[in-house]
């Protein structure tokens, strides 16, 4: 059961994550290789501010989410400099960086020994330190994600993002402020990409810079793109699928660090065959 | 200071190299093309199992190896064709998952752990008061060779005028009759005969991991943004601009910064100059 619920943990902030990069993704058609960079902002927010100076979870969710999101408009007022692939190799750029500053600053991040002893969620006296309690939270936080992000894209400031992906010169035509929509779509990313960053760091009560990788961004856009650039449910779908693909190879009989290796094989594979077969994802409706 | 120039000098080949390589298959599709890192890994990875585990003849196990990297090379070529030039987006995802899929059964078939090769051609060679290993003189060495026989392929020969012209208008070349087909091919040929080359010589001078053509792949790209797409020398300047910056951070600062260094440096060029030192123009559209 507590193996179940641990699953069911990770399948919600993969969903998390996921759903956040697609209004960055799908909707503004900015591929963004730096989405693990604001999952770990979020994360060692909430762990250095929990264990250096006993803040609650109150504070530290929005103080990661505003922090996140100001670390986003800086960082896209220069990555939207460039388009295209060059957009691609920026964000990747940051996303290298971000990651050498979480190993390497020994003095705020502990560097690759990580942060140890990150208190459990606590809420008006009350404790998450149960699986199933986390789960609910998680749960709740997943839907006002899902809420929100639903509400946005079908918002007008949502029109201006899909216009904007299939026309940007049109869409400066209309009048709208492509550059600011843009900035305004990374920053919501990477905002909400914070919160499931808080919920792990405090989950798994020990954070360090290898969770929040190069391989953990290409992995959330995998998630994005298999189930469908523009698909808010295909994305929660492909994540689930693929949090669970590992667990079920191990279930074979398969040992853990093949199963690790066969699970990207898979990943790699399901990315070549989408990309033949359905090139807008398996799960995308056609009005998408 | 000396160990500095040597340092230098020999990682720029090796960037050299990776940005040449990459930029063979960029200029004509101006397309990402990620699985090029296989040609990196697997070529070292092949060199390793046929001269390290089967004990083979250097010669023998570099052409062996030589020839698989160009039928997997080709094979990406002939399975990623129909997108090229149409959907660069496509072609960066298809080539993400392709090198993700080997890179994956290369770390299962050999592990994920360093290889180290017998290093019979570290022995150090000093020249001019600097000391070189060979291997860094080999790398040296075949980047002023590409360098050279590029300039002169480009100018003097019917291929080299071809490939400029598809690289500088793809429909026009095709209306005038060019194959872009062959043209196409044969610079995924060569470029993936030179990303060996930067597998082999990586191999010897710090050993082999599965990831190392990912890191060798984006170097390369980095310093083509930094130096300009189609200019050999914007290349060697990009390649020397990265490597001296890296050097000077691991020497002055530390050598754990030197990745971030490397794409601080891109980053400022893309807002100081973001046109790189050809002054190519790297957004598509402007109003």
């Amino acid at each position: 059961m507590e193996y179940l619920l641990h699953i069911s943990i990770m399948i919600l902030l993969y969903v998390m994550l996921s759903q956040s990069l697609v209004i960055v993704a799908g909707y503004s058609g900015m591929i963004s290789l730096a989405h693990a960079a604001f999952y770990g902002i979020g994360a060692y927010v909430t762990a250095l501010l929990s264990v250096n100076f006993g803040f609650s979870f109150i504070i530290n969710l929005p103080l990661a989410i505003i922090f996140s999101g100001i670390t986003a408009i800086i960082i896209s007022t220069i990555a939207l400099r460039t388009v295209d692939d060059y957009f691609i190799i920026i964000t990747l750029g940051i996303q290298v960086v971000v990651f050498s500053l979480m190993n390497n600053l020994m003095d705020v991040t502990n560097g690759p020994l990580g942060i140890p002893g990150i208190p459990a969620i606590k809420i008006f006296g009350f404790e998450f330190n149960s699986k199933i309690s986390f789960l609910l939270l998680t749960i709740v936080l997943a839907a006002i994600i899902y809420f929100l992000l639903r509400y946005i894209t079908k918002s007008p400031f949502g029109l201006v993002l899909k216009g904007l992906s299939k026309d940007e010169i049109f869409t400066i035509s209309l009048g709208k402020n492509v550059y600011a929509a843009k900035i305004i779509s990374f920053a919501i990313g990477a905002m909400l990409a914070a919160i499931p960053g808080v919920l792990y760091a405090h989950y798994v009560t020990y954070i360090d810079p290898t969770s929040f990788t190069i391989d953990e961004s290409i992995f959330i856009l995998s998630i994005v793109i298999i189930g469908g650039m523009r698909s808010l449910w295909g994305a929660a779908i492909a994540a689930a699928f693929l949090v669970i693909l590992p667990e079920a190879l191990r279930f074979l009989g398969m040992p853990n660090n093949i199963a690790a290796n066969m699970r990207q094989i898979i990943y790699g594979i399901l990315l070549v065959f989408v990309m033949f077969r359905y090139s807008k994802g398996f799960l995308t409706t056609k009005k998408d | 200071m000396t160990q500095l120039i040597s340092n230098v000098l020999f990682t720029s080949s090796v960037y050299f190299l990776s940005s040449f390589s990459f930029s063979l298959q960029y200029s004509i599709n101006k397309s990402i093309n990620i699985s090029h890192a296989l040609s990196f890994v697997i070529s070292a990875y092949l060199l390793h199992f046929f001269y390290v585990v089967n004990s083979h003849n250097l010669f023998i196990s570099i052409l062996t190896s030589l020839i698989i990297v160009q039928i997997v090379a080709l094979s990406t070529f002939y399975l990623i064709r129909k997108f090229l030039g149409k959907s660069n987006l496509i072609v960066l995802i298809l080539t993400l998952g392709i090198y993700i899929v080997f890179q994956n059964f290369i770390s299962i078939l050999f592990g994920d752990n360093l290889l180290m090769f017998n290093n019979s051609v570290g022995a150090a060679i000093s020249i001019f008061g600097i000391t070189f290993t060979l291997i860094q003189l080999v790398s040296c060495s075949f980047a002023f060779f590409f360098f050279l026989i590029s300039n002169l392929v480009f100018i003097h020969t019917s291929f080299g005028l071809k490939y400029k012209a598809v690289s500088s208008n793809n429909v026009l070349s095709e209306i005038y009759g060019i194959n872009l087909h062959s043209v196409n091919l044969y610079s995924y040929a060569v470029s993936s005969f030179i990303g060996s080359i930067v597998g082999f010589i990586t191999a010897f001078d710090t050993g082999i991991l599965p990831t190392m053509g990912f890191n060798l792949l984006l170097y390369g790209i980095v310093a083509m943004i930094i130096g300009g797409v189609n200019s050999s020398w914007g290349l060697i300047g990009g390649s020397l601009l990265l490597a001296t910056a890296q050097h000077l951070g691991a020497f002055y600062i530390d050598s754990k910064w030197m990745d971030a260094i490397a794409y601080i440096i891109l980053i400022l060029f893309l807002i100081w100059k973001p046109l790189g030192f050809s002054g190519k123009r790297l957004k598509k559209t402007e109003i």
